[in-house]
């Protein structure tokens, strides 16, 4: 193999890359004027120098020309459309689902606004707003979360489909992580829990005991590990995974749907927090609502900007 | 792995036979051009090596080096020694195939 590679190079070497320009060879650089400005942009400096080397024919010129349709029928294969379109399309959609995991977990830590169960019940029986905002906040949570599998689980497919074909190791791990991580916690939770809710014999208040306190501790750390590397593997297999730029460009529709009901779910839990403030304060001291607020205000400006992005992409790779 | 390298259309043998050039080093597209014409006997325009080029680092399996004197050289990756390892496989079988069947003929 050596052999050939010292024998080819030193043919190109013997090559004359700066010999004049002579009516086949100007005919051949108008020729790469077909190609599309994108395609010339990365190429067409190296395919002179190839011409100026060879010995260009009518069949050279038929090639070009060939070459240049060929690059105008595939526009989605050249260089500046990887960048600009399929690139910030994938790029958008990553950075959607970090938003809509991070506005899911705050979600999710709104639901302990119902704890203690009597006390909330009392509320919403002498306000039905409060209930009215809360099942509004919901019912945009669950919008966004349908629409996210509307979305992310073709992209998933895609993602699992080639990496299976192409056996890429690192996106195989990627891929498994999470799954390995909810398992790992999942195990813990199980194993330790007669042992993490242990209170400390004749306290009024239930206070655990050091053991308790230090797995609790634990399994929160666990939690916030699985949480966050399931999303960074996840976010990895994506971004080293081709998916299509047809799908790429689908999924801006739901990205779209979760966006609009993200931003939704934080004006409504926006008011939730305004009416348990003015009307039933009682229920305040339950939950951290300054954190979650921050939580889904910062999930819902990640998902904001990246579909402000993908559609500009989308646009622009559409007028390319 | 085959059915991708398929996906290449026309390009699929002019691929194949890039590959196999830049398997014994990197080179700038004239280079291939010249190695492939030794090893192989096959000659093909500018326009046709572009084509394949373009779908070849698409699909990750070359990759366009830093530009020496305004040539990009190209460099097999990884990824596309595996495809060409497979391809040959492959190939290989057909062969083994085709001359138990010559024999029987």
């Amino acid at each position: 193999m050596n052999n050939i590679s010292n024998a080819s190079q030193s043919a190109s070497q013997q090559a004359q890359p700066d010999k004049p320009d002579g009516l086949a060879l100007r005919l051949a650089r108008g020729a790469l004027r077909l190609y599309p400005a994108a395609w010339r942009a990365r190429y067409a400096e190296e395919v002179t120098l190839v011409l100026r080397a060879s010995h260009v024919t009518g069949w050279t010129l038929i090639d070009l020309a060939l070459g240049a349709l060929d690059a105008h029928f595939h526009r989605e294969l050249l260089p500046g459309r990887l960048l600009s379109m399929a690139h910030r399309l994938r790029t958008s959609d990553i950075v959607i689902f970090c938003g809509y995991m991070l506005y899911a977990l705050a979600w999710a830590a709104m639901t302990f606004v119902r704890d203690p169960l009597p006390e909330w019940e009392r509320a919403t029986a002498a306000h039905p707003t409060l209930l009215l905002a809360y099942d509004t906040m919901d019912l945009a949570g669950l919008v966004a979360t349908l629409a996210f599998l509307a979305g992310g689980l073709p992209i998933l497919w895609s993602v699992i489909a080639q990496t299976l074909r192409r056996r890429q190791p690192r996106v195989i791990f990627a891929l498994l992580a999470p799954v390995a991580l909810v398992v790992i916690f999942v195990v813990f939770a199980l194993l330790t829990v007669q042992y993490s809710t242990t209170t400390v014999p004749h306290t009024q208040n239930g206070q655990l005991t050091p053991l308790a306190f230090a797995l609790q501790m634990a399994l929160l750390l666990l939690f916030l590990l699985t949480f966050v590397g399931g999303i960074a593997a996840m976010s990895y297999a994506v971004a080293h995974s081709e998916v299509s730029e047809r799908l790429l460009r689908y999924t801006l529709i739901p990205g779209a749907v979760v966006t609009l009901a993200l931003i939704f779910g934080l004006l409504t839990t926006v008011a939730l927090s305004v009416v348990i403030a003015t009307e039933a304060p009682e229920v305040a001291s339950s939950f951290g609502q300054p954190i979650v607020i921050i939580m889904m205000l910062a999930g819902v400006a990640l998902a904001v900007s990246a579909l402000w992005r993908g559609l500009r992409a989308a646009r622009g790779g559409a007028g390319a | 792995m085959p059915s991708e390298f398929n996906d290449l259309g026309r390009f699929t043998d002019v691929a194949l036979l890039i590959l196999l050039s830049l398997a014994g080093g990197e080179k700038h597209g004239y280079a291939m051009m010249e190695d492939i014409a030794q090893f192989s006997g096959v000659t093909f325009e500018a326009g046709t090596l572009y084509g394949a080029l373009l779908r070849l680092e698409r699909k990750g399996w070359i990759t366009a080096l830093p530009a020496e004197d305004r040539r990009h050289p190209y460099r097999l990756t990884a990824e596309g020694a595996i495809v060409l390892r497979q391809r040959l496989a492959t190939l290989r079988q057909i062969v083994a195939t085709g001359d138990a069947r010559q024999a029987l003929a």
